[in-house]
């Protein structure tokens, strides 16, 4: 009884250990390994950038930007490294790096708290750094910041909600996972601009996580509660298609306003039709490329300023082939 | 009460149960069907808008999903085991499926066939791990859950799978005499399950390797066989469940159903089914479901501050379960 068992169990374990392999290797080979062998003497200057995470999508298309930036760059090498999310691995990264005696590093950083002491040591060997899409811990460790601010996301999202109400309504906000930044600073924007709009009421908020299933349950609940309601601010685009999808089942779709943010494909095809209202875009690849372009000045020993703010965009109607091909 | 109790425990003794669990879970049933009822009479005073046609299909059809996958895992509890995996195992299904739901591409069917088949082997998967390599089922159903959620992102690319046909749509989002379509598929769910726990040998084994697993393999039966089988319809309901909620939000997601197996298992265990094994029934599961749903929809419809709705949540799921425990003492 008991050899069969065993074989089973190791066949199994096999089986499932190759299974494993093999969608492992699927993964895109372009995970940039820093070009250690290649000689860095002469001219020839190195960007290192430590991503966060390379399968995140966003951060996909900061390197986008960044590969674009990086392709007019002359006599500038980029090297790009993967954290996967670890903020012990981007640490080692980093000191990579540091052993490569890159010229300057950008700087995705996965966890702020946890990556002080990294920017301690990135700082020691005096390396500068460009940080991207997320502020360092203590922004003087840095020489320049490049992303964007949530609050912005968040102003332009509720003006454009009170220029389609006339200025008055019942609002209801799909919040993002409490406590999550991008939550606290989208609404703090909208709250900036409400308070100008005193006959623009938050009625009802409550957090769908960021999912769509959560928000639609959320909006189906609403509908049912007899809440008057004129608009949604969802914190992001996700959220935001639940609410329509909610509102659609109860007949309501058109009867109010819903928005969100990111301008994701699919919440494009949404606007496109006429379902979504409105969204906002965050321009990753606008991150990306600048990130580069100031890293590159550092490089040179050319001036640069403290902070580059990518601003969020209105995306309406009218202008979702424009934002449609930038996914392309 | 205790009259019924004591025939339905003669009607089954030829079945080899143990009469006390028996009487336990009648008792249990009960007792929870009676929170329920409590909470149903209080949302109505509360809230005028609860007690209408239209606001209690809402809540059913939002519980639909969850009380799919519960069933799975009620069965899975009764074994004494566990299942993580049943998120993760949806969202894996749901985007496989969704990929061979685009308009005027395969017949519908093909789609759903996939998306069951999906969840069937990650089921199997777990079954054979947890039968054969003989360890604890909290571990090959938490690699599953981690896993399965991968494959479901490499799968779609981290995107989600849109243009989806309206008859694959309808699943999830049609009405079928005034109904969600999605209640009648839960209901036929239950209807299966719960014969096949009830009047059927596979479900008696259930019960058998739940009440002693030792005891079982004496008398004959292939506990392996059976645990195999029992993870397997887990997983399919999670493949189902998959396809229900791709359906229903036009989309299959990578991201889909995050948590989701908590709340199938606390609807489980909320009905009756005891972590502990032997003991659990699937209308046990409907109204533990029904409670989690009722308290979510009456907490929105009252609206309760978003930071309380969580405090509240987790106070009466628990003090809930101790009220009926504390009554069948």
């Amino acid at each position: 009884m008991g050899n069969p068992k065993k074989l089973i169990s190791i066949l199994l374990t096999v089986l499932f250990s190759v299974t494993l392999l093999a969608g492992c290797t699927g993964k895109p080979a372009n995970s940039g390994q820093a070009g250690g062998d290649q000689n860095k003497d002469g001219k020839k200057k190195t960007i290192g950038v430590l991503m966060a995470d390379f399968s995140d999508q966003f951060q996909v298309y900061v390197m986008d930007g960044m590969k674009e930036a990086a392709s007019k760059l002359q006599n500038i090498d980029v090297v790009y490294m993967d954290a996967k999310y670890d903020p012990q691995k981007q640490m080692s990264q980093a000191e990579n790096l540091i052993a490569q005696k890159v010229d300057a590093i950008v700087l995705f950083v996965v966890d702020r708290e946890a990556g002080k002491s990294m920017i301690e040591e990135i700082n020691k060997a005096g390396i500068p750094i460009i940080a991207v899409n997320r502020k360092l811990p203590d922004e003087s460790k840095g020489v320049a910041y490049v992303g964007s601010d949530d609050i912005n996301a968040g102003e332009i999202q509720a003006e454009q909600m009170a220029k389609l109400l006339n200025g008055k309504g019942n609002i209801a906000v799909l919040d993002g996972t409490y406590g999550h930044e991008p939550q606290i600073r989208r609404g703090q924007g909208y709250e900036n601009i409400l308070k100008k709009y005193p006959d623009m009421k938050i009625v009802v908020k409550n957090t769908g996580d960021w999912y769509r299933d959560k928000a639609m349950k959320l909006v189906e609940n609403w509908i049912q509660s007899k809440i008057k309601i004129d608009g949604i601010l969802a914190n992001n685009d996700e959220m935001a298609l639940g609410a329509i999808k909610a509102l659609e089942d109860a007949g309501l779709l058109g009867k109010v306003v819903v928005s969100g943010i990111d301008a994701t494909p699919e919440a494009l095809e949404y606007v496109k039709a006429g379902k979504e209202n409105y969204t906002v875009f965050q321009d990753a690849k606008g991150q990306g490329r600048k990130s580069i372009e100031v890293a590159a000045r550092v490089v040179n020993g050319e001036k640069v300023d403290k902070e580059y703010i990518i601003p969020f965009e209105l995306v309406t109607k009218d202008k979702v082939e424009e934002y449609a091909k930038r996914y392309k | 009460m205790n009259n019924l109790a004591n025939k339905t425990s003669i009607k089954n003794n030829k079945h080899e149960i143990n009469k006390k669990d028996k009487i336990k879970i009648l008792f249990r049933r009960h007792g929870m069907a009676l929170v329920l009822l409590a909470m149903v009479v209080l949302m109505t005073v509360l809230s005028p808008a609860f007690l209408t046609t239209r606001n209690l299909m809402n809540v059913v059809r939002q519980i639909s999903v969850i009380a799919i996958i519960g069933f799975g895992v009620t069965m899975v509890i009764i074994t004494t085991g566990i299942d993580l995996s049943s998120g993760s195992v949806l969202a894996l299904a749901g985007v496989i499926a969704t990929s061979f739901a685009h308009p005027n591409q395969y017949p519908l069917i093909v789609s759903i066939i996939v998306g069951l088949l999906v969840g069937a082997i990650a089921g199997s998967i777990n079954g054979a791990f947890t039968a054969f390599g003989e360890i604890p089922a909290f571990i090959p159903t938490l690699g599953m859950m981690i896993a399965a959620r991968g494959f479901a992102l490499i799968f779609s690319d981290g995107r989600p799978i849109t243009n989806l046909s309206e008859s694959f749509e309808f699943i999830g989002g049609g009405y079928f005499l005034g109904v969600p379509f999605p209640i009648y598929v839960m209901l036929l769910t239950a209807v299966i399950s719960h014969i096949l726990l009830k009047h059927t040998k596979f479900g008696r084994y259930i019960y058998a390797i739940g009440g002693n697993a030792q005891a079982a393999v004496v008398s004959g039966i292939n506990v392996r066989k059976y645990l195999v089988l029992v993870y397997t319809y887990a997983g399919l309901l999670s493949g189902l469940a998959g396809i229900v909620l791709a359906s229903r939000l036009s989309a299959g997601q990578p991201t889909a159903g995050v948590s989701y197996e908590l709340d199938a298992i606390a609807s489980a265990v909320i009905g009756g089914t005891s972590l502990s094994g032997g003991v659990g029934t699937i209308p046990g599961t409907i109204i533990g479901a029904l409670i989690m749903g009722v308290l979510n929809n009456g907490l929105d419809l009252l609206q309760v501050s978003a930071y309380w709705q969580q405090v509240l949540k987790g106070a009466i799921i628990v003090g809930a379960v101790l009220l009926d425990k504390k009554k069948n003492r």
